[in-house]
């Protein structure tokens, strides 16, 4: 919270500690209130201190707190972040995520940078250890002693990246509990969300023998990671676009494990997408994870195997 | 001789007023040009090198631990180490206000300087450097008019205390 300007601190401040512990997304929009949500649902915060269901007499974020907000999350140095604004978010120590909203200065059809910032997200993050336990073990293929290539399917929001981030560390240092050993990851970090890393630190706990390609682009950072750092199991957030359905068949064929993850709430959504259809058809992925947050974030709803057939007789939890 | 003690006193003032005016015109060139040399500095870490304000201020300051000018900045880095969640902005308000007067510069270059940290830190790199080269014109036509000043009223200052307290001391007999 040290990263909230001065007035909204001195409200959060009296904020009871559970609630502080439990927020996931601060927003601050200029002349708006500033909204708050903790544990899924939306709060407005009044100048008071209190969480409020409705938008009446909330506190509202001044242009001074906007810019303050600014000057406290650049580190009083915009001009050090200019490619991580030029991609909408930014990156703190700790891990967490701040999206920027603004006016966009562009040059020749590319953006250039932002203007007149005036909407934040901040994304806090928590890294949830123990989310991918009961998951892991249906992953793992005794017989070759491989994993399975898997695909995460989930809607935002519902702890799709946080599973992975749990599955890498669990992969990268190793569990007794299942017998399963230690192997190389290799996480490709496009939005710094995976690790969060800072400085080129992973901030989150991702595992002992885990190498970070942060900031890259997925399909290059695929290559790269699998030329220089010969991980056995390639973790990557969100794919979607053609180049990296390439570079995941690329990877796949030199005997890597890629476990990603992906938009959609069923299958048959990514199923309509002409770069899934490739994936699918040559059945790349023998692991489907499918989540939703019907029983709080992170559920799964069900594992399917390569001919979409469920591996699990009953339904997991994970995460709450 | 109680006389000519007290009419000693009076002489000694004058001149040394007449002196302190004087250091006042000399040093307000010398500072200007130190506050140029920061920005210099300030400009070449902020295009090359990406450096954080909170860092800058602590190179600059540490080049010019000798003057007035030089404790600006190391007061600045000092604020923001300590106070992280106040804005830069506000910070070198602060700091202008504290350590301003203990400078000889005039109320033009603290304008210059409010003007520049009011941008400093906001925007691109490219931007910023336009700002620290504006600052930096501006602040090279004050460093000339305050040569001439100093041409001017530095030998009149000092020569003026001298005689003011001549006159008083030939009134006083």
């Amino acid at each position: 919270m040290a990263y909230m300007p001065e007035s909204v601190q001195r409200i959060l401040s009296v904020l009871p500690r559970e609630y502080i512990k439990d927020v996931d997304e601060v927003r601050i929009r200029e002349n708006q209130p500033v909204e708050i949500t903790v544990k899924t649902k939306i709060y407005f915060l009044s100048p008071e201190g209190h969480l409020i269901r409705g938008p009446e007499g909330a506190y509202r974020a001044t242009r001074d707190d906007c810019r303050t907000f600014l000057n406290i999350i650049t580190d009083h140095s915009f001009y050090t972040l200019e490619d991580e604004i030029r991609s909408g978010y930014i990156t703190l120590k700790g891990g967490h995520r701040v999206g920027l909203a603004g006016k966009v200065i562009t040059e020749q059809n590319r953006v250039q940078t932002l203007k007149y910032i005036s909407g934040f997200n901040f994304r806090v993050a928590k890294a949830v250890k123990g989310a991918a336990d009961p998951v892991l073990p249906h992953l793992y293929e005794h017989q070759t002693g491989k994993f399975h290539n898997t695909l995460v399917v989930s809607p935002p929001m519902c702890g799709k990246t946080t599973l992975l981030r749990d599955l890498a560390r669990m992969i990268s240092t190793g569990t007794k509990d299942y017998h399963l050993p230690s192997q190389k990851v290799a996480i490709v970090d496009e939005r710094s969300e995976l690790a969060g890393a800072f400085h080129g630190v992973p901030q989150h706990d991702v595992g002992i023998r885990t190498d970070v390609m942060d900031g890259c682009p997925k399909a290059e950072g695929m290559m790269m990671m699998i030329r220089s750092m010969s991980p056995e199991v390639l973790v990557v957030d969100e794919i979607g676009s053609m180049q990296d359905v390439e570079a995941i068949l690329e990877a796949v064929y030199t005997g890597v494990t890629v476990i990603a993850s992906a938009h959609g709430r069923v299958l048959p959504d990514l199923q309509k997408r002409p770069s899934f259809t490739r994936l699918m058809v040559q059945k790349i992925f023998t692991r489907y994870v499918l989540l939703s947050k019907r029983e709080g974030m992170g559920t799964v709803e069900t594992i399917l195997d390569a001919d979409f057939r469920p591996v699990l007789k009953e339904q997991l939890k994970c995460l709450s | 001789m109680l006389k000519l003690i007290g009419l000693f006193f009076v002489m000694a003032a004058t001149t040394g007023a007449g002196f302190y005016y004087s250091r006042r015109f000399s040093a307000r060139p010398v500072q200007i040009r130190r506050l140029i040399q920061a920005i210099q500095i300030l400009e070449s870490e902020i295009s090359f090198r990406a450096t954080p304000i909170k860092e800058a201020m602590h190179i600059i300051g540490g080049r010019f631990n000798q003057d007035p000018t030089g404790d600006i900045f190391l007061s600045a880095h000092d604020l923001l180490s300590s106070q992280p969640s106040r804005s830069f902005q506000a910070i070198w308000r602060e700091v202008l206000a504290k350590q301003f007067s203990n400078t000889s510069l005039k109320e033009q270059e603290r304008e210059i300087l409010l003007q520049l940290g009011d941008q400093l830190g906001l925007s691109n790199r490219a931007d910023q450097i336009k700002h620290l080269q504006l600052a930096m014109q501006h602040l090279k036509i004050n460093e000339e008019e305050a040569r001439w000043e100093k041409a001017r009223y530095e030998k009149m200052c000092r020569s003026l205390g001298f005689l003011a307290g001549l006159l008083i001391a030939i009134l006083l007999i």
